[in-house]
């Protein structure tokens, strides 16, 4: 679900939270996760993850109408096996932070995800509008899909195809 | 290779498209030998079901020999002769571990779309809307089968394809309604829609020792082939007034043990009104009341069951939950886990304990499909399935 949360210097920003259940264990998605350049595999808007240093890594992305994209970001912190948390650094194209948590889900079946992403538009930009120039899709729709995709790998090893 | 492509409303063409290939290492390329046309594909004929692109390929009952397989699909060789659920179900996930495959998470690649219609996605489907994936069907010479190696089921050379393609959804289908009502020996079953799934589900009821089966319809020729076929009690609804007194009249005033809906709302309005309308239109069965479970839930003997085998897809107004509440009523509805029926019912298709083969009141070749599509729909010289060979 998206909740716009609230003023960042005087442009809303944007808050998604999702929760799905991976039938894998919590080091598995912890560890395939960890390997940041492993997101685009499924992250829909996300073409490339590349290490800068230990914590900084740089992503590129491809904006709706065919333009290069790129923001730094950092890991601020990690727990083993149960959460990453990441932020972009300052004076990115792009402002967003998150984070990753995994819990064993109750009966042993698999593990509870919960991805948490903020996005901060630059100053006068609608939050909603500049996301849709930029991804061609609402936030919300956008870490539906991608959770999806996360949870076909983890379970099947590939992403599921129509045609 | 020629395939039936849907262009819109009351148009589907047979055109050449594209061979297809495989896509992943569990994927197997299947030659059809019979295909079908299904209640699901008059929907689509109709325009009704929203999420249809224009060039899709249609088709989700379909039955062949394989041409080429993935790497993982060890269980499979060329040439072998298979049998495909018309839903697609990755074998691997929790709902498909339990044998619950119309509800895998993972084969849906428009899932996220379907989360949004329903609250969770359900499988793929071969044929069908964008929102169930829009996988290529299976009305063609060739048609790639995801996830093949839990899917295929081989089938035995000897027995007829007509035998066995309705294996691929209706028989599972008609199966599940009979299952879902617990229906115990000495039972009265009542079958509302005597459409193919109808027909099947009064074979299947009778195998679990319902004792009589009151069936209900509107058309003519399928009541004559429900009391013949099924030796069912044949209720005509046309213009008929009191249908739960009539199946008091047939019940000792008990109501039938068992109600099942093989007619479903037909609908796929998004405004209660829009569904409103289609049910009237859809459901003919009888005069005023909107809906078959209406009927079903009033006519229902106390403490019994009512499986839903119809499809559902939006909202319904004014269910009688409060009598449905005061005699104690059990609902059971869903798509149908075909994975799970197809081998059982299979070995008692060989056994000579079922045979589907009758339901099929017309053949033709593939490059007649819109005539069987406009004959079926039209239900015109008793069609009530059509089965088409590439």
């Amino acid at each position: 679900m998206a909740i716009l949360s609230g003023k960042h210097k005087g442009t809303t920003d944007v808050r998604v939270e999702r929760d799905i259940t991976v039938e894998r264990p919590a080091e598995e998605l912890f560890a395939f996760w960890r390997k940041l350049e492993n997101l685009p595999l499924f992250m829909g808007s996300v073409d490339a993850v590349e290490w800068i240093d230990e914590t900084r890594t740089l992503w590129k992305a491809t904006t709706s109408d065919g333009k290069p994209l790129s923001w730094e970001a950092e890991i601020l912190e990690e727990k083993a096996n149960e959460s990453i948390a990441w932020t972009s650094v300052k004076g990115s194209e792009v402002e967003t932070s998150g984070s990753v948590h995994f819990t064993p889900a109750p009966g042993g079946r698999g593990t509870e995800v919960r991805l948490i992403v903020r996005f901060i538009p630059p100053p006068s930009e609608r939050v909603i509008e500049w996301f849709w120039n930029l991804f061609g899709e609402e936030p919300a729709e956008q870490m539906r899909n991608d959770l999806r995709r996360f949870k076909q790998l983890m379970e099947l090893g590939e992403i599921v195809r129509a045609r | 290779m020629k395939a039936v492509v849907w262009h819109g409303k009351h148009d589907v063409r047979v055109e050449e498209v594209p061979e297809p290939r495989l896509l992943s290492p569990r994927d197997a390329v299947i030659r059809v030998s019979s295909t079908a046309l299904s209640g699901s594909d008059m929907h689509l004929f109709d325009g009704i079901q929203h999420g249809m692109h224009r060039g899709d390929v249609l088709g989700h009952e379909f039955m062949g020999t394989v041409e080429e397989v993935g790497d993982q699909v060890t269980n499979l060789k060329v040439g072998d002769r298979v049998v495909i659920p018309y839903l697609i179900a990755c074998g691997r996930c929790w709902f498909c571990r339990e044998g619950l495959t119309a509800l895998c998470d993972n084969s849906n690649p428009n899932g996220g779309e379907a989360e949004r219609h329903y609250g969770a996605s359900g499988a793929g489907l071969f044929g069908f809307s964008h929102i169930f994936g829009g996988f290529p069907g299976g009305q063609a010479e060739f048609v790639r089968v995801p996830f093949a190696d839990f899917g295929a089921v081989k089938v035995p050379g000897e027995i007829s394809d007509e035998k066995i393609l309705p294996l691929t959804g209706i028989l599972p289908a008609a199966w599940m309604a009979a299952e879902n009502g617990a229906i115990r020996p000495g039972d009265v079953v009542a079958v509302f829609g005597c459409g193919p799934v109808g027909l099947l589900a009064i074979q299947c009821a009778r195998l679990m020792g319902a004792e009589k089966v009151i069936a209900l319809d509107y058309v003519p020729e399928r009541l004559r082939l429900a009391a013949q076929w099924g030796r069912a009690e044949p209720v005509n609804t046309e213009d008929m007034e009191g249908i739960v007194d009539e199946l008091l009249r047939h019940t000792g005033g008990r109501g039938p043990d068992v109600c099942i809906d093989a007619v479903g709302m037909e609908a796929h309005g998004h405004t209660t009104t829009a569904l409103f309308d289609r049910a009237k239109q859809a459901l003919h069965i009888e005069g005023d009341s909107p809906a078959v479970l209406r009927l079903a839930i009033r006519s229902c003997r106390k403490g019994g069951t009512i499986s839903i085998a119809g499809t559902y897809s939006g909202l319904v107004d004014q269910i009688p939950i409060g009598a449905a509440y005061a005699k104690g009523l059990t609902l059971r509805m869903g798509q149908t886990h075909v994975h799970r029926y197809m081998r059982p019912l299979l070995e008692r298709i060989a056994e000579g304990k079922l045979d589907p083969a009758p339901i099929f009141t017309h053949r033709l070749p593939l490059s007649e499909a819109p005539q069987g599509y406009r004959m079926m729909h039209r239900k015109e010289e008793g069609c009530i399935k059509v089965l088409l060979m590439p």
